[in-house]
């Protein structure tokens, strides 16, 4: 007799057994993840269209996302996928009850991997919105380059704008509160990959791809979360176990199908 | 009222619990994803042209697949979820296709089916003038009914 | 207990109350997860939502009677045409036949207790209310002027309410999604012992071929509604050329979830083809396989030819080239189908009821539906016609002539299953016979018109353009389709307040195979007292008129 929590599962009536119940529940799921494929289907399209109609853009303009963070997103997610898919593995193999202590530690690990990704795109955003890379009209970095400038001719004197290397020379006269501040400011609003971005046409249409598209998919990757929280919780009352795992399975393969979306968006947005 | 387990064979009969994969192979793909993930930066730093996309894509299917196969075990799952998954990338293949087609051939119809030639047309214009020539009539009767509506669209408030 | 071959199946009355009288109560229906109850529920809300767009066609209709003004301006005139369009597609048609007829017949038909995801249609069937919520209170506020298809750039300018229109639909999306998944698992896993592939009726054959269309398309017209939405709010950009998109591409996006979908509207209702005209001739399916087959390749085939809607759009010519090829394609399997119904009653023991004659309707205006569709397809020809009354005239035949058709003939024909009681059968031959007449007389003119020039969605026309006559002779045609529905209307409700007849004396009043008719009528809640084994086909009638054996 064992002293582990474990809910006996007893299924539907209007199913023969489990394992029918089972098998189904994952054909419903497998049929739902198509839908969320075609989904982001329409998104992967409009970014070919548009990248076929502007390559220069999109080249000047991708060059501009931070791929060191994107890189840091893949390998967080990639490592979720790996901790949700062992927890799966914990339940199909939790006889009495006693792996439930395992399955909650590696459903709690997943979802603290899925919080640090949002952490991770929050920065990102933060720094787009505050260089004005945004979408459609929204795309105030021109301008906001063009105060920039402004104000530290206001603050160096124009002819800072002479020196062979801008950067250098501000940070030698730099003294002021002003100065250090506009000095910090150019140095992030100054890089070459964003002042590439004043001499292609319509760089919007690509921050507008680029939010969309991280946007949906962060939506997906909250609900995912959400998703697996709620697993968790059960799982911590002993309700998954060797007969009956399906809720984990299934909440791994939505999981799963975020981090695949995110292994293609990757690559297409911040590398080529 | 009753209920009682009848035999049926409307789906594949697997043990109840499912393949198990072993913990090693979860291991495995793990570290294999990590190492593709490195290559798709590295790759990522050589310009291949117009190839370059292509290249990300395929590296990024292998890791695609390893999940699928792997985490979401496709490999030892009943064909028909197989069968679910594989046949939607065909209809997402599906909709990429058309309008690629359509933005890569816009205002290229005549080079695609060699269908103009300049000779061709004027030699058509020449023909028409002929017969508006020839056939004085028909040339009135259509100049009546076009009048006959453009007089009507000139009253039209 | 021993497993109940269908053949030796015998029907029995135990104390166990039908699924209407089984816990009553407002409460109970709303929060039901029946699929039979779900299934009544839609019946009424199709029927009520067939009511709105019926409405604004006959305000259409009656505004195109004469030249000039006659009963509203031209803005109050987008908005009612707009309106007519939405509330038929995505509130009457698309939901139709499978959210009304397949949610209470599939799991009959196919030997279960219910579907696989009940709380899933129920989901279904809530989300669907809050959709329809979300569409009439556009109607309040002011409807929508763009077209039932949301063209951009006059979608992303209009200052109507389009972003809720989109959103409405978006939500209503999802019951589509939930119903064509739900469909799907219960035909893969739950069906009867003996129920094999080639043993189910041709109707569940036709709701998996739409259930795979639902499932694969509808998401597209989510991300391309939520793209919409996302250009009028936030100003993306994709799709508006004064920023550099491509209004195109909107159309592309739009078209390649619309296209299957008119598919998702005209599948079931061959499916209800294949089941009235087995029944009423006595007769099993011509070429069984060859039909079930044709459901499939028009799912698949019905994705490859969106960009005929779009011939004049911009879009390539090489591109448009391609897609009238592939549409000729599609009329192909649809024409199998049309041949071997027509086979089936060649020497079949023919019942002129009113099952029947709705199936006879749909033979014919499908048809014409369909070979119209041929020259809409021929690119050449197409240039002269698209956005003509022809178009309109073609699509009506299909979706009116063959969907709507098909489903008042399924409503009748499993009427005693889902009520326990018959309707009146003269009235109901007659409501039949008018709308048929009617509906010819709308829609015939319509394809004249429209070869001699008449646009749609004009709100006017000139007395000296030659078509008035037409635009009269159609809007006549429109009173005699609205006196066959009223009549229809009248003798099914007074159906509903006859007492329920005996419930074994209409558990199978046609005589039918399939095994939905193994259950007294109305069925009780879980079905089945047994779930039968199936050993033969369902359309194995017995022959010579020999009474079956239960």
């Amino acid at each position: 007799m064992s002293d582990f929590l474990l809910h006996k599962h007893e299924h539907e009536h209007f199913f023969y057994n489990n394992q029918q119940e089972a098998s189904s529940a994952k054909l419903g799921v497998w049929l739902f993840l198509v839908t969320e494929i075609l989904l982001f289907s329409g998104l992967f399209v409009a970014y070919t269209v548009v990248k076929m109609q502007f390559p220069e853009m999109w080249k000047v303009a991708s060059a501009v996302l931070d791929w060191k963070m994107g890189s840091l997103n893949t390998v967080v997610l990639i490592t979720s996928s790996w901790t949700v898919a062992l927890a799966v593995r914990a339940a199909q193999t939790n006889q009495r009850g006693e792996k439930n202590k395992q399955i909650v530690g590696l459903l709690a690990f997943t979802v603290v991997c899925a919080f640090i990704f949002l952490v991770v795109k929050y920065f990102e955003y933060s720094h787009k919105i505050h260089e004005g890379l945004l979408w459609g009209a929204k795309y105030t970095f021109p301008a906001k380059v063009a105060e920039l400038k402004e104000q530290i001719s206001a603050a160096f004197g124009a002819s800072i704008w002479d020196q062979k290397n801008v950067l250098e020379s501000m940070a030698s006269l730099a003294k002021s509160d002003t100065q250090m501040h506009l000095l910090k400011e150019w140095t992030e609003f100054g890089k070459p990959e964003l002042q590439a971005l004043l001499n292609v046409e319509k760089p919007h249409l690509f921050f507008g791809i680029y939010f969309l598209i991280t946007g949906l998919h962060g939506i997906h990757v909250v609900i995912g979360m959400s998703l697996l929280i709620w697993i968790l919780i059960y799982s911590r009352k002993g309700y998954f176990y060797k007969d009956y795992y399906t809720p984990v399975e299934l909440g791994g393969l939505y999981w799963h199908l975020v981090d695949l979306i995110w292994i293609y968006l990757f690559p297409l947005l911040y590398l080529v | 009222m009753s209920h009682h387990d009848t035999h049926h064979d409307s789906h594949d009969s697997h043990d109840s619990h499912g393949h198990v994969t072993a913990l090693s192979v979860y291991h495995g793909i793990f570290a294999a994803l990590l190492v593709l993930t490195f290559i798709t930066v590295a790759i990522s730093r050589v310009d291949f042209g117009a190839a370059n996309t292509l290249i990300a894509m395929f590296v990024a299917t292998i890791k695609a697949s390893l999940v699928a196969l792997f985490f979401m075990h496709l490999l030892h799952d009943e064909k028909l979820n197989v069968i679910t998954f594989t046949f939607s990338l065909l209809f997402v293949a599906l909709f990429f296709l058309f309008p690629l087609v359509d933005i890569t051939s816009r205002g290229r119809i005549d080079d695609l089916t060699d269908t103009y030639s300049l000779e061709k047309e004027n030699k058509k214009i020449e023909a028409h003038k002929q017969f508006l020539k020839d056939n004085p009539k028909w040339d009135q009767a259509n100049k009546d009914r076009i009048n006959h509506f453009m007089g009507v669209e000139a009253g039209q408030k | 207990m021993s497993d109940t071959q269908a053949k030796d199946y015998h029907l029995h009355l135990t104390d166990e109350p039908d699924y209407i009288d089984a816990k009553p109560g407002i409460g109970a229906w709303l929060s039901t997860v029946d699929h039979k109850r779900l299934g009544i529920m839609y019946l009424f809300a199709v029927f009520a939502t067939f009511g709105l767009g019926g409405l604004m066609a006959l305000l259409v209709r009656l505004e195109l009677f004469s030249p000039g003004a006659t009963i509203m301006g031209p803005d109050t005139y987008n908005r009612v045409f707009t309106l007519h369009g939405l509330a038929m597609v995505f509130l009457f048609i698309i939901p139709g036949i499978p959210a009304a007829l397949g949610n209470f017949v599939l799991p009959l038909m196919v030997g279960a207790k219910d579907v696989a995801f009940p709380r899933l249609n129920r989901a279904s069937f809530h989300v669907y209310l809050v959709g329809t919520a979300m569409a009439l209170y556009t109607l309040v506020s002011g409807g929508v002027d763009t077209g039932w298809t949301f063209y951009t750039p006059y979608s992303s300018q209009s200052d109507t309410p389009v972003v809720m229109m989109t959103l409405s639909a978006f939500v209503l999306g999802f019951s589509s999604i939930f119903t064509g998944l739900n469909f799907i698992v219960t035909i893969h896993k739950m069906r009867a012992p003996g129920l094999t592939w080639d043993r189910l009726p041709l109707f569940i054959w036709a709701l998996y071929a739409t259930s795979i269309i639902q499932v694969m398309a509808t998401p597209v017209l989510g991300i391309t509604l939520l793209l919409l939405a996302m250009e009028k709010v936030m100003g993306v950009g994709i799709f508006d050329p004064a920023l550099g998109g491509d209004p195109v591409l909107f159309q592309h996006f739009f078209w390649f979830y619309s296209h299957p979908a008119v598919y998702i509207m005209i599948l079931p209702g061959m499916g209800v083809m294949s089941e009235l005209v087995t029944t009423f001739s006595r007769k099993k399916i011509f070429g069984y396989r060859a039909v079930a087959f044709s459901s499939l390749a028009i799912a698949i085939i019905s994705f490859l030819v969106w960009g005929h809607h779009m011939f004049v759009s911009g879009q390539s010519a090489y591109a448009g080239m391609v897609f009238s090829f592939l549409t000729f394609l599609v009329a192909i399997p649809s024409a199998i189908k049309v041949f071997n119904w027509a086979t089936t009653l060649y020497k079949g023991s023919i019942i002129l009821n009113t099952p029947m004659l709705w199936a006879l309707s749909f033979l014919i205006l499908f048809t014409i539906g369909g070979l119209t569709g041929l020259f809409l397809g021929t690119l050449g020809v197409d240039v002269h016609l698209h956005d003509t009354y022809f178009v309109v005239a073609h699509f009506h035949y299909v979706m009116m002539g063959g969907t709507a058709m098909a489903f008042f003939g399924g409503v009748h024909y499993w009427w005693p299953k889902m009520f326990g009681r018959m309707y009146n059968e003269k009235l109901a031959q007659l409501s039949a016979i008018l709308v048929f007449i009617g509906f010819n007389v709308t829609f015939l003119p319509q394809f004249v018109m429209g070869s001699r020039g008449m646009p749609r969605r004009y709100y006017d026309y000139t007395p000296e353009s030659g078509y008035e006559i037409f635009h009269k002779i159609s809007t006549v045609g429109s009173w005699i389709l609205l006196a066959g529905m009223l009549i229809m209307l009248f003798y099914l409700l007074q159906s509903l307040r006859q007492p329920k007849n005996q419930r074994l004396e209409l558990a199978n009043p046609w005589e039918a195979r399939s095994l939905e008719w193994l259950t007294v009528s109305p069925p009780i809640e879980h079905n089945f007292h047994e779930i039968p084994t199936v050993v033969e086909g369902p359309y194995e009638f017995p022959i010579n008129g020999q009474k079956s054996e239960h």
